[in-house]
């Protein structure tokens, strides 16, 4: 009798342990990226939303392929005619660039659409945080497939301030808004 | 007399005013007025601007940016088509082209929209759409010179032949693209 009931009782802590094994090992595996951060750098979470943000423009570059999305106050400025010679961009705002590796689409084969997702690279104004880079923070986080996590490129917010420089006439933004 | 000169002179800023008005409302096009004639109107689609994004595409002409409204971005994450379910009535996403260009101010090679095309509007009715396996199709071409859109053909059809070939998708070619 009580041999069965510890047996029984064995069988269910040996399912329960395993249980919490497979939960321990989902969560092992899908990555919050809300607490992905780039060493003395940006967070991803200061990005929250970018998934659902408006689109500001499409671009392709050798076998990437990328939409550029801004917050509101990104769009915003867009749409009152900024980024202009001389004009400064409002703090808070935000973009976010996409990457995917590009591929032929299987359907439409004259089309070349998106493949797995490589990396978002994302840019904040904030004058004070950011003086020494122009106002924008910068941060880069590349996407691997295979865990389906994002891991921080480098240290620190200025990874974008060099190339950047280029457009510094027009406070730092190459990115342009088309008429849609 | 000076009260009939300020009279008149109120009364010819207003007609100069209304003139002003007048040809303001001439020169920009309510694009929300328009419609294939027998097909959709473009006010079927108010707001795609804000619409959250499903995917690119590039061909040699294009870059394009693929949005859709919120019931058919909560249809995608669902797992439709992927999971042979259809995607509900309601249902629109829009296709923006535009010719594209080596960016001139980029640092690297890069290709960046350059003058607008046109936009290809898709929505699900199946009532209203029963012959075209409930989707409405619509072209609306962008000419940059007049600022002005111009639906191109006549009724709600134009797209259908073409989107037969992923018929097992529901009749839409682009995945929403993990981000």
């Amino acid at each position: 009798m009580s041999r069965i009931s510890v047996t029984r009782k064995g069988i269910f802590i040996a399912v329960a342990v395993a249980s919490l094994a497979t939960a321990g090992g989902v969560a092992v595996a899908q990555q919050n990226k809300d607490t992905v951060k780039v060493p003395d750098g940006l967070a991803l979470s200061e990005f929250k939303g970018y998934e659902k943000w408006q689109v500001i423009g499409a671009s392709q570059s050798g076998n990437i392929i990328d939409v550029i999305v801004g917050n509101p106050q990104m769009i915003a400025a867009f749409e009152s005619g900024l980024p202009a010679e001389g004009k400064k961009i409002p703090d808070g705002a935000r973009m976010v660039k996409i990457h995917w590796k590009s591929k032929k689409h299987a359907d439409f084969p004259a089309a070349t659409i998106p493949d797995t997702l490589h990396d978002l690279d994302t840019m904040v104004k904030d004058s004070k945080r950011f003086a020494a880079t122009g106002g924008w923070g910068y941060g880069q986080f590349n996407y691997d497939a295979a865990s389906d996590s994002f891991k921080p490129l480098g240290t620190g917010p200025g990874c974008g301030f060099a190339c950047h420089t280029k457009a510094a006439s027009v406070d730092y933004v190459f990115t342009r808004y088309p008429k849609r | 007399m000076s009260f009939i000169s300020s009279k008149s002179i109120f009364a010819a800023s207003l007609v100069a005013s209304l003139a002003v008005l007048g040809g303001v409302s001439l020169g920009a096009q309510d694009k929300y007025t328009l419609k294939v004639p027998d097909g959709l109107s473009f006010s079927d689609f108010k707001g795609y601007e804000g619409w959250q994004v499903v995917s690119l595409a590039q061909t040699d002409q294009v870059l394009k940016a693929i949005v859709a409204n919120p019931t058919m971005i909560a249809a995608y994450r669902a797992g439709i088509p992927g999971n042979g379910k259809p995607f509900p009535d309601g249902s629109k996403i829009a296709k923006i082209q535009w010719t594209q260009k080596k960016s001139a101010d980029a640092p690297f090679v890069v290709n960046v929209p350059d003058k607008y095309q046109d936009i290809f509007f898709i929505e699900k009715d199946s009532k209203r759409f029963p012959k075209t396996s409930g989707w409405g199709y619509a072209r609306f071409v962008y000419a940059t010179a007049s600022d002005s859109f111009t639906p191109d053909g006549k009724g709600s059809d134009c797209g259908y032949a073409c989107h037969t070939k992923v018929a097992a998708k529901d009749y839409i070619f682009h995945p929403y693209q993990k981000r």
